[in-house]
């Protein structure tokens, strides 16, 4: 009896070890699906009379990509497509679900030494990846097999993105480009304008003025009404809407920019002086009660909700701030709230000079043990052509075998994708759309905007309004080719991964200027401790970052 | 065959004579041994192998030469955090949000265990205990917002309420002097339903006789809950205090980083928002896993210390 | 217990009563915020209208989660994660908390081998080394790399083993008089007796195994393989705007969505909610008491 028991609770711990090992006997199987891609490649090794090569990535899902019956990231149209028409087959070694799962999953992949043939990353990681030597120089392979349209399509912007990629002549990236002219802008409450009877706002003394009308006059009716609206992370580049860098810009006053000094060399634009007169400004507005107290701790959908209630009407923000202020101007098909944009205004005669950055932060990469290096090559060639001037046909790179467009997002499919680095939407968006003249339109996002426009003038969906206010005549867009003309902006003189010292100390410094620029905005403290700031900033390491930061800017010359 | 055990846990050890006694043991003990090897095959690969990993603290780690190739930096990583300008305010707050949360979430789950338990309705008793437990399923992303509402200057309830006493609105999460204690009142608020589940399962093994005699002796209400409940529950509320001292160096990331402000950095930057603020910087393993290895080092310390001690004190063995 | 009912006594139920009220609704209350979200306009929830009640009642947030395909099978991982992680954990509980819960005199290793157990929750080797581990043993995209890695809970082994040797010793020792082996013991007397306790780990490692999703996106290469939770988590953290694309701006409408987040959040907590007031049923007082008198 006793023994018998004690076999049975025996052969449960058996059991359990069984389990343990069952899923040894699983991974076999896990191994075998491992193994798939391989024997696949032997096939297309085979095929190779055929000229089908393959190459493996990585790539991010998203919640709004839809497919159709029986595709999915394995097999569908888009991958079907490159490899009818240029021979590359394309695998996955993981999918992600989104964007930021697609970035924790990339820093284990790296970590793990485990990259597929191509893989986008960013600028930091690029420059680990060519220090340990995992990626491939593609200066050849890049030279053979790019077309001469990509090699021009890559080099619009003068060839700062390709600069930015390339290691000691070597070029060890291609730039994941997009259009680095991203103005931000000021967006005013126009209803509210002609309710108080106020000017269109020109300078900063203007905004001033509006501003403090907003506040008194309370023209929203909500009894708690503030001049501007300002969220947590007001200074930081990521804020695209609710943020105070167009603010800073007005008094001439930039967010950690590096910018020449008149001597042949780089400073830094965080201890300028420029940026005392801003913050003194800034002090004054929330001393008159026009900033919301408790803008430290609102991110820019909390602080949001005080635009959409009608307390606030005066927000910075970048080109695309419509479609947020869209979920307060309209309701149920009605526009509710009139929302104007201007240009950044000046304290003082000098034009507002925009801060923009690089137009690049992430790379594609090629691993240094890829069988077919060309083949991501002709992925991007073929990218260009459909993007540039697609044939009817090649409609499928951007909506699937249906070749029309049903919401169902299908350009997140091409594995390798780059952006136009000019765009000129703001000379033909505007006027197409106000003359209805389709024959000027000449890329695709031109043609998907102004569809968009014309679906919120012809009253069809006028959930379309922020297209409209973005892309429409006096749309926030219609501003760019001045700016453009006159060179109203600022672009960063440094770029690439972090010198040493900053990657030590960029930290402190960050956290001692964010510290004394908010005390200095909510009046905890003197405008004059920023004075302070500037030496503490030198002696915690910022005067050998802008050493190093100025050798590197004599070497890369 | 095994001879690492430090001198505290292995007096008993000695008793056994010879070797005929140790093969009696072995064949008595045996199946006692049986019964841990799973788990022990399960920690020995998913926590044991994988504790390499803490070599990462002192190398520059590059992926295609691995944990084993990578070269050595010595304390490089260690001198960075200690070099850092605001450490000492850092560990500082750190100590200060995490000793505070240890007491509160020690003193908040026993009462209210002990208050539900007098309870006599069954059903109120476990709707009263499964709703309290209901924070405890949200995130800080969200509570963070909440708690902005709740403790708004200018519209939350909190000051509304506050203003019925005359008292003027306090701006709790922009204050240095508030924004440590918001953090440990709404971490006990989001975590004691949690304790006071492992409470009131303490309570279920107290003997319901000694309850009987006491009654029987007459003694009242309270001196029963300080004579036989507490100490009932002290074996539980021991283990415990032990393993949340383990934390002293954990102040709560999710929650400190969704809803601090450079304003309120000097008390509200921990060392894990720090390293956080660090990661973003440079994207190096080893900083996050030196700092890693640094906690679990005094955390280690801490626990060990209690241990002995209790054993020492109450002859009480925690674990 | 009717020779209590004097004046204070009463006095004290009340109060008592008012007060635990108190405290559960304050604790109610975000749940009810959330759940009034969920079923309000997105205008009204952007506006930060919606307090305790909807504003312009609707359920298209619910046909918006329920809407999606992939909800369901991620809920079927999550099932088939909680029952499978459950049973393992539970029965790796049972029985690695009994040995350490002997005393040095009947198990003379048991300190030096709880330390080993106690030291794994101390020291950690991080990430990289964890996904290796898992990855070297070809688990990536399985449901074990969710089951296995996490299956001795540590901090439920030492909670059970403390109420073990609160178990009246007479119990084991008459039982191994009558020549019960441990392993009869351990399922035959023990885990009878322990029933509140093990509800207690039970639900701690039920709702461990419910709410985690890093470890969904780290291990599984398959959106396809994502336990709820994880898959949830693409849709509720917000959205990175740094890499945002004329094209995107579309999406972003969407995604800050607060009241589909709000629904997702409910439709995640929910099933968690009804096991809940079924483990109750196991914490009944006095339970051991009784069948010590037999």
């Amino acid at each position: 009896m006793k023994s018998s028991k004690f076999l049975l609770s025996v052969a449960l711990v058996l059991c359990m070890a069984l389990t343990a090992c069952g899923n040894s006997n699983n991974s076999e199987g896990t191994k075998e699906a491992e193994k798939k891609p391989e024997t696949t490649q032997e096939q297309g090794q085979k095929e190779d009379e055929n000229q089908v090569i393959e190459v493996s990535t990585v790539s991010p899902s998203d919640p709004y990509l839809k497919f159709d019956e029986g595709e999915s990231f394995d097999k569908n149209a888009v991958y079907d497509a490159y490899e009818k028409d240029v021979g590359v087959k394309i695998t996955n070694k993981w999918v992600a679900a989104d964007d930021p799962q697609f970035k924790e999953k990339l820093k284990m992949t790296i970590a793990s030494n485990d990259l597929p043939d191509f893989v986008r990353v960013n600028a930091t990681q690029l420059k680990e990846l060519t220090e340990a030597d995992m990626i491939m120089d593609i200066t050849d392979v890049y030279d053979q097999n790019a077309t001469d349209e990509t090699k021009k399509f890559l080099m619009m912007d003068g060839g700062m993105q390709m600069k930015t990629a390339t290691f000691d002549g070597k070029l060890m990236g291609i730039p994941s480009s997009y259009n680095p002219y991203q103005y931000q802008y000021l967006y005013v409450r126009t209803d509210w304008l002609k309710k108080l009877n106020l000017p269109e706002p020109k300078t900063m003394a203007d905004l001033l003025t509006i501003a403090e009308a907003f506040k008194t006059k309370d023209p929203g009716g909500s009894g708690k009404a503030y001049g501007i609206a300002v969220s947590k992370d007001p200074f930081n580049k990521d804020t695209g809407v609710t943020g105070l860098r167009a603010f800073l810009n007005g008094y001439h006053a930039y967010e950690n920019l590096w910018m020449e000094d008149g001597n042949g060399g780089l400073m830094n634009s965080d201890i300028q002086p420029q940026v005392k007169d801003a913050l003194k400004a800034l002090q004054d507005m929330f001393k008159k009660g026009l900033i919301d107290p408790e803008f430290t701790v609102k991110d820019a959908d909390k602080e949001s909700e005080l635009i959409y209630n009608n307390s606030i009407g005066l927000v910075f923000g970048a080109s695309w701030t419509p479609a947020q202020l869209a979920k307060g101007a309209v309701v149920d098909g009605k526009v509710v709230q009139e929302w104007g944009v201007y240009p950044i205004p000046s304290v003082d005669s000098n034009p507002t000079m925009n801060q923009i950055g690089l137009g690049v932060d992430e790379y594609y990469v090629i691993s240094k043990n890829a069988k077919h290096p060309e083949g991501v090559i002709k992925l991007l060639n073929q990218y260009i052509v459909t993007q540039s001037h697609p044939t009817e046909e090649q409609k499928v790179y951007e909506y699937g075998k249906d070749l029309k467009e049903k919401g169902a997002n299908y350009w997140l499919l091409n594995p390798l994708r780059v952006g136009r680095q000019i765009d000129n939407n703001g000379e033909i968006l505007p006027k197409a759309i106000e003359t209805k003249d389709t024959s000027i339109l000449e890329t695709k996002d031109q043609k998907t905007r102004y569809e968009r426009a014309m679906k919120y003038v012809d009253g069809s969906d006028i959930n379309m309004w922020w297209e409209y206010l973005i892309s429409g005549p006096n749309g926030a867009v219609s501003h760019n080719p001045k700016i453009q003309q006159n060179k109203e902006y600022l672009q960063n003189k440094f770029y690439g991964a972090p010198t040493p010292t900053m990657a030590e100390r960029q930290e402190i410094l960050t956290k001692k200027r964010d510290e004394v620029y908010f005390k200095i905005i909510m009046n905890q403290v003197s405008v004059d401790e920023f004075d302070k700031f500037v030496e503490e900033w030198k002696k915690l390491g910022g005067d050998e970052i802008t050493k190093e930061v100025n050798e590197w800017y004599k070497a890369s010359k | 065959m095994i001879e690492v055990s430090p001198s505290f846990y292995t007096e008993k050890h000695c008793e056994v004579k010879g070797m005929s006694g140790l093969t009696r043991m072995f064949k008595k003990e045996w199946p006692l041994h049986i019964m841990l090897l799973p788990g022990l095959i399960i920690v020995l690969i998913f926590s044991y192998i994988p504790m390499a990993g803490i070599m990462m603290a002192f190398q520059k780690y590059m992926p295609n030469k691995g944990l084993f190739g990578s070269p050595f930096i010595g304390m490089k990583n260690f001198r960075l955090l200690m070099e850092y300008p605001d450490i000492g305010q850092i560990f500082f707050n750190t100590i200060f949000i995490a000793v505070m949360k240890i007491i509160a979430g020690l003193i908040v789950p026993i009462t209210i265990a002990i208050l539900l338990n007098e309870l006599r309705k069954e059903w109120v008793k476990r709707t009263f205990q499964t709703l309290v437990y209901l924070p405890h399923f949200l995130s800080w992303v969200l509570l963070s917002g909440i708690l902005i509402d709740i403790l708004s200057p200018s519209s939350g309830i909190l000051n509304q309420v506050l203003g019925l006493f005359g008292i003027k609105p306090i701006f709790f999460l922009g204050s240095n002097s508030w924004f440590p204690y918001v953090m440990v009142l709404s971490d006990v608020w989001k975590e004691f339903g949690f304790g006071t589940i492992v409470y009131l399962a303490a309570l279920t093994n107290i003997n319901p006789s000694l309850y009987e005699a006491a009654q029987i002796d007459g003694a009242s209400r309270i001196k029963q809950i300080f004579h036989i409940t507490l100490p009932g529950m002290m074996p539980i509320i021991i283990l415990m205090l032990t393993l949340s001292i383990g934390n002293v160096l954990n102040a709560g990331f999710d929650q400190i980083f969704n809803m601090y402000s450079p304003p309120v950095y000097e008390s509200a930057d921990i060392i894990d928002t720090f390293v956080y603020r660090m990661g973003i910087q440079q994207a190096q393993f080893g900083f996050a896993t030196a700092v890693g290895l640094l906690k679990s080092v005094v955390s280690f310390i801490l626990i060990s210390c209690s241990y002995v001690l209790a054993y020492r004190v109450a002859n009480y063995r925690i674990f | 217990m009717p020779n209590h009912s004097s004046w204070s006594r009463k006095v004290f139920l009340v109060f008592n009563f008012i007060f635990l009220a108190f405290i559960s609704l304050l604790c109610l209350m975000p749940i009810i915020h959330i759940l009034a979200i969920s079923f309000s306009s997105g205008n009204a929830a952007a506006a930060g209208k919606v307090t305790l009640w909807p504003v312009d009642f609707t359920t298209a947030a619910y046909d918006n989660v329920f809407g999606k395909p992939e909800y369901l099978r991620a809920f079927w991982v999550s099932i088939k994660r909680v029952v499978l992680g459950t049973s393992i954990s539970m029965l790796l509980t049972i029985v690695t908390a009994y040995p350490l819960s002997k005393d040095t005199s009947q198990f003379r290793l048991r300190t030096w081998y709880a330390w080993v157990f106690v030291f794994t929750i101390l020291f950690s080797g991080g990430l990289v080394p964890m996904y290796l581990t898992v990855k070297s043993l070809g688990m990536l995209d399985s449901i074990w790399a969710l089951v296995l890695p996490g299956a001795v809970p540590v901090f439920n082994v030492i909670l059970l083993l403390n109420f073990y040797r609160n178990l009246p010793k007479e119990l084991e020792e008459s039982s191994r008089i009558d020549g019960a082996s441990h392993f009869t013991t351990l399922w035959k007397i023990y885990v009878p007796l322990s029933l509140p306790a093990l509800a207690t780990t039970g639900l701690f490692t039920i709702v461990g195994h419910w709410n985690s999703w890093f470890d969904g996106i780290l291990y599984m290469n398959h959106p396809e393989n994502y336990p709820l939770q994880s898959f949830l988590q693409s849709i509720i953290i917000k959205n990175d705007f740094r890499f945002l694309k004329a094209e995107n701006v579309e999406l972003m409408i969407k995604l800050s969505d607060r009241t589909s987040k709000a629904a997702q959040i409910f439709v995640a907590a929910f099933p968690i909610l009804i096991v809940y007031p079924f483990l109750q049923r196991f914490f009944i007082k006095g339970i051991v008491m009784g069948s010590v008198k037999e």
